[in-house]
């Protein structure tokens, strides 16, 4: 009987677990794509500022994100400005850096709920001439409150009917980000 | 082993002993009488053809299955050995004298079949059903699962139509074994989405138990087992082999495989080249974008017999895939998924047909490296070890931002080991078999991917030994075994705060099983199978935590779970009447305490994406019943009718809650008729079958983003023929899937919230023997 083959065997096996004795600590992903910070700077024409923003730094699932949102003056045109950061990089990385580059295949939506009253227009455009939404204008109207949806679509399709004006419903595409705020004007 | 089957001892004796030396005969005046049977039951078959190749003659066996060959020359020859509803069977015969020999043909091609006896030392009462020639012919160009499919009681979780994954009895992934040619198939088997990573064109047979568990084949499978074998290489020192081609109307997928093989002096060797290039599937109404499929298939297989008692093999696989997902399936939240939900067509839905496949998709390669060794100490004692290494790579791709749709979203490497080694041993009626085995996984995350890992790196680390005894005497046989197994644990995980955390953990699992098995008349057989399981959570049940892209929700493992523990019943009942009809029936019973499962959140996961359906793994106590039937009935040698049904039943044991992904109640009949050759045409036979399948009523609604779909009908049709080309045989097919060109969806396909299943699908496939 040839016992002498079943020697090399069981040493490789009792090798190959002895020699990983510690799983190895795997190497940390770099999560580059991850977008933790959407940020809606909102300055009238005085220069005063209004802060919406939300921010979950751990991605997804774990902690709950963080939303908080301004009151809004009634009758005021504010200028728009989006800021995108994964800040679980340190120095945070800009996401809307990214956007720009690739804003043929970005669009940005803001839906309000009924009850609130903010008219909102596009206010840049991508080398297209079609609008990309990092920046827009809100004008307040009475006072009023309900949610504002801010959308990212990567790849939505810019020339369906009404997408240029900001309906979302033919645009289809993929939801890179899609946050509620609870927006009171007054 | 055939050298060891004393059955065929009649050929052994032809086929070896008399071996090479050929010396030609001044008068070629040597007699070849044998006797051609039925390899399932050893009924004779008459009007056998038995054409011998180098003479370009045949004769045909009598009432009895007797024939006689006159005036051979002392040399080697080819038969080929044909009969109404059996595959040709070559045979390669070297004689110098008269000889005898007995040939067995593939008849009745029912499933119907008897306890798997792969040579010597396996006994079971464990009954297995099982694929071979024809069933495997009439299906090349399929997904593993789609032919494990055709047995009553298995049916298959889909992900779109490429992806596939075998059930059986309401259970599957994590819950099943597929043993690779005979080792226990290591991949990222938890996935939903994750297909076995399978040529199907290795598989000369394809068996499932459907029992209470085996104690030989490892410790999780308390669903079942499904197992392929390639078989053992055929004895003819001449180059032979097989070409088949399979062309695939819908998706114009187009499969080639061939198989070559020859039996030599130093080794026997056999190689096995699969190709498959198909692009998008098609509905009645739509194309289904992004479906295309790539495959590049290698296996090489080398035995040796090294002396009357030792016994080696090698054996290589290389399984290597590219499959695009449905386009329209890749959801980013909530919103979105309802709003998928209420298209008529899904989202990137393309005008045109197309080959391509972009993200997401997936890319899986799988290595399998298998050495055997038996060593037959004495007749009644048999050594076997096995050696198996696998590597599996998986990488999934989604559509990402800045060029990243070319960085996979998920990309593990799986190293595992597999070493067994078994004595079994004979005394008088009692047969045992024990043996110890170990296994080691090791599991390693591409940190390239960019995004934080679905599962964690690990190791496993299990250890297990098993035993059996089998006694059989006179019209019963009983079987008692025990198996234990030790797990261990050793993680690395990367937390959401960016550190790692390293885990330790083992659990000790035991499986006991009994079976009784008793032959009334020799046509009545009743099995009964009592198998207790425990299977300890798996990696992902544990410590999965984020987004599963392919079904838009967000999973967390549960550091909380223990073992389940599962009692299986099984009583399987098998009934051959006047060789006319064929009966087979299984009742299962089986409760599982502490059953691991996906429990719906109420709240979803709020993500800067939008909101997210949230689930976390629970365990309760859940009980699964059910019941198949298969039956054929030969109304005459060329007219057929089988029918099969199966039923499972699947909820908690307290609140009656209905668990998911129970496969909906179906019925399927099939008929076909055989026609007397036509000139060149053997036997050609027509079949039409119908496959049922109903509404899953019973469902729980929390649980699933939509009710089940409506039930369906599908109507197949075939045709098939073989002629032979220079005394090689060709077999030609066509085969016609959903006729009716129905739209429909099906509970277990989870692209079905998104898109109908595939239309009318024409198929044709070539096979030429050499």
């Amino acid at each position: 009987m040839k016992t002498s083959f079943l020697l090399p065997l069981l040493m490789a096996t009792i090798i190959l677990t002895i020699s990983s004795c510690k799983k190895d600590d795997p190497e940390i992903p770099h999560e580059e794509e991850l977008i933790t910070t959407l940020k809606v700077e909102l300055t009238d024409s005085s220069g005063t500022k209004k802060m919406l923003s939300f921010v979950d730094l751990d991605g997804d699932g774990g902690q709950s994100p963080t939303i908080t949102s301004d009151t809004l003056d009634s009758q005021t045109e504010y200028q728009a400005k989006i800021t995108l950061l994964n800040e679980s990089e340190s120095p945070a990385e800009s996401i809307d850096e990214e956007v720009l580059e690739e804003a043929e295949e970005h669009q940005m939506f803001f839906l309000a709920s009924s009850g609130l009253s903010i008219d909102i227009s596009y206010n840049d455009q991508d080398a297209n001439g079609n609008p990309l939404g990092l920046e827009s204008i809100f004008q307040t109207n009475d006072s009023s409150s309900g949610t504002l949806t801010v959308i990212l679509r990567h790849e939505p399709n810019k020339s369906a009917q009404g997408v240029a004006i900001g309906d979302i419903n033919n645009a289809s595409g993929e939801t890179d980000i899609e946050v509620n705020f609870n927006v009171v004007v007054q | 082993m055939w050298l060891f089957n004393k059955k065929s001892a009649l050929l052994v004796i032809a086929l070896s002993l008399l071996g090479s030396k050929t010396i030609m005969a001044q008068g070629c005046n040597i007699v070849l009488s044998g006797k051609v049977i039925d390899e399932h039951d050893g009924s004779p078959l008459s009007f056998a053809g038995i054409y011998v190749e180098e003479l370009q003659k045949g004769v045909v066996s009598d009432t009895l299955g007797y024939f006689n060959i006159k005036n051979l020359c002392r040399k080697s020859y080819h038969l080929k050995v044909t009969h109404i509803g059996c595959e040709s069977k070559p045979v390669f015969i070297s004689i110098n004298t008269d000889t005898l020999i007995e040939i067995k043909l593939e008849h009745h091609t029912h499933n119907l079949k008897d306890v798997k006896v792969e040579g010597k030392g396996n006994y079971s009462t464990q009954h297995s059903n099982m694929l071979s020639g024809l069933q495997l012919n009439q299906n090349t160009g399929k997904s593993l699962a789609s032919i494990a499919d055709n047995i009553s009681g298995v049916s298959m979780i889909k992900n779109g139509t490429g992806i596939s994954k075998p059930v059986i009895h309401g259970l599957y992934g994590n819950r099943i074994a597929i043993l690779n040619n005979g080792i226990p198939q290591a991949g990222q088997q938890w996935g939903n989405d994750h297909a076995p990573e399978i040529d199907p064109f290795t598989t000369n047979q394809l068996s499932v138990i459907k029992g209470a568990g085996s104690v030989e084949y490892g410790g999780n499978h308390l669903g079942g087992i499904i197992i392929t074998e390639l078989g053992k290489i055929k004895y003819d020192p001449h180059l032979h082999g097989s070409v088949n081609y399979v062309l695939a109307s819908n998706g114009i997928t187009n499969t080639l495989s061939s198989l070559f093989e020859k039996s030599g002096k130093w080794f026997s060797w056999r190689l096995i080249n699969t190709a498959k290039y198909g692009g998008d599937r098609h509905t009645p109404d739509y194309f289904l974008t992004n479906t295309g499929v790539r495959e590049f298939n290698s296996a090489i297989q080398l035995e040796k017999q090294l002396n009357k008692k030792n016994f080696t093999t090698f054996y290589y696989s290389f399984f290597n895939t590219k499959l695009g997902i449905l386009r329209g399936s890749h959801i980013s939240n909530l919103t979105d998924l309802n709003a998928a939900i209420d298209r008529n067509t899904p989202f990137f839905t393309s005008d045109t047909f197309s080959f391509s496949i972009a993200p997401p998709h997936q890319k899986v390669q799988h290595h399998l490296f298998k050495w055997s060794y038996k060593y037959f100490w004495t007749e009644y004692l048999l050594l076997k070890v096995d050696w198996g290494t696998q590597l599996n790579r998986r990488q999934e791709f989604d559509v990402r931002r800045s060029g990243r749709s070319e960085m996979p979203a998920l990309d593990l490497k799986m190293l595992s080991n597999y070493t067994n080694i078994s004595l079994s041993a004979e005394k008088g009626s009692f047969k045992y078999k024990s043996g110890i085995q170990y296994r080691y996984i090791d599991n390693v995350n591409n940190p390239q991917t960019g995004i934080l890992p679905l599962v964690p790196d690990y190791q496993l680390f299990n250890p297990s030994a098993f035993g059996n005894i089998y006694y059989s005497r006179n019209k019963a046989s009983y079987e008692l075994g025990g198996r234990y197994d030790i797990n261990h644990f050793r993680v690395a995980r990367i937390l959401s705060t960016k550190t790692i955390e390293h885990i330790q953990h083992s659990f000790q699992n035991y499986s006991v099983v009994a079976g009784a098995s008793y032959n009334l008349t020799s046509n009545f057989k009743s099995t009964l199978n009592i198998g207790l399981t425990k299977r300890s959570p798996e990696i992902n049940e544990l410590y999965s935590f984020g987004l599963h892209q392919g079904v838009a929700s967000i999973e967390e493992g549960n550091r909380s779970l223990v073992p389940e523990l599962s009692f299986k019943t099984i009583w399987t009942n098998t009934l051959s009447l006047k060789e006319k009809l064929w009966l087979e029936t299984s009742l299962y019973y089986q409760p599982i305490s502490n059953y691991i499962y996906l429990e719906p959140q109420l709240e979803p996961r709020l993500t800067i994406r939008g909101a997210y359906p949230f689930f976390i793994y629970s365990q309760n106590d859940v009980v699964l019943r059910g019941f198949d039937l298969s039956s054929k009935y030969e109304l005459s040698e060329s007219f057929d009718l089988s029918l099969q049904y199966s039923i499972v039943r699947g909820n908690e044991q307290v609140s009656n809650k209905f668990l998911i992904y129970m496969p909906a109640d179906n019925i399927s009949s099939k008929i076909s008729y055989r026609f007397n050759s036509i000139k060149k045409f053997n036997y050609p036979e027509i079949a039409l079958k119908g496959k049922y399948v109903f509404k899953q009523n019973r469902f729980n609604s929390s649980q699933d983003l939509l009710p089940p779909p409506d039930a369906y009908f599908l109507l197949n049709t075939s045709f098939g023929t073989s002629t032979t080309i220079r005394s090689h045989e060709l077999n030609l097919s066509v085969e016609i899937n959903n006729l009716l060109n129905q739209r429909y969806r099906d509970y277990l396909n989870r692209l079905r919230y998104y898109a109908n299943e595939e239309g009318i699908n024409i198929v044709l496939r070539l096979k030429y023997n050499f």
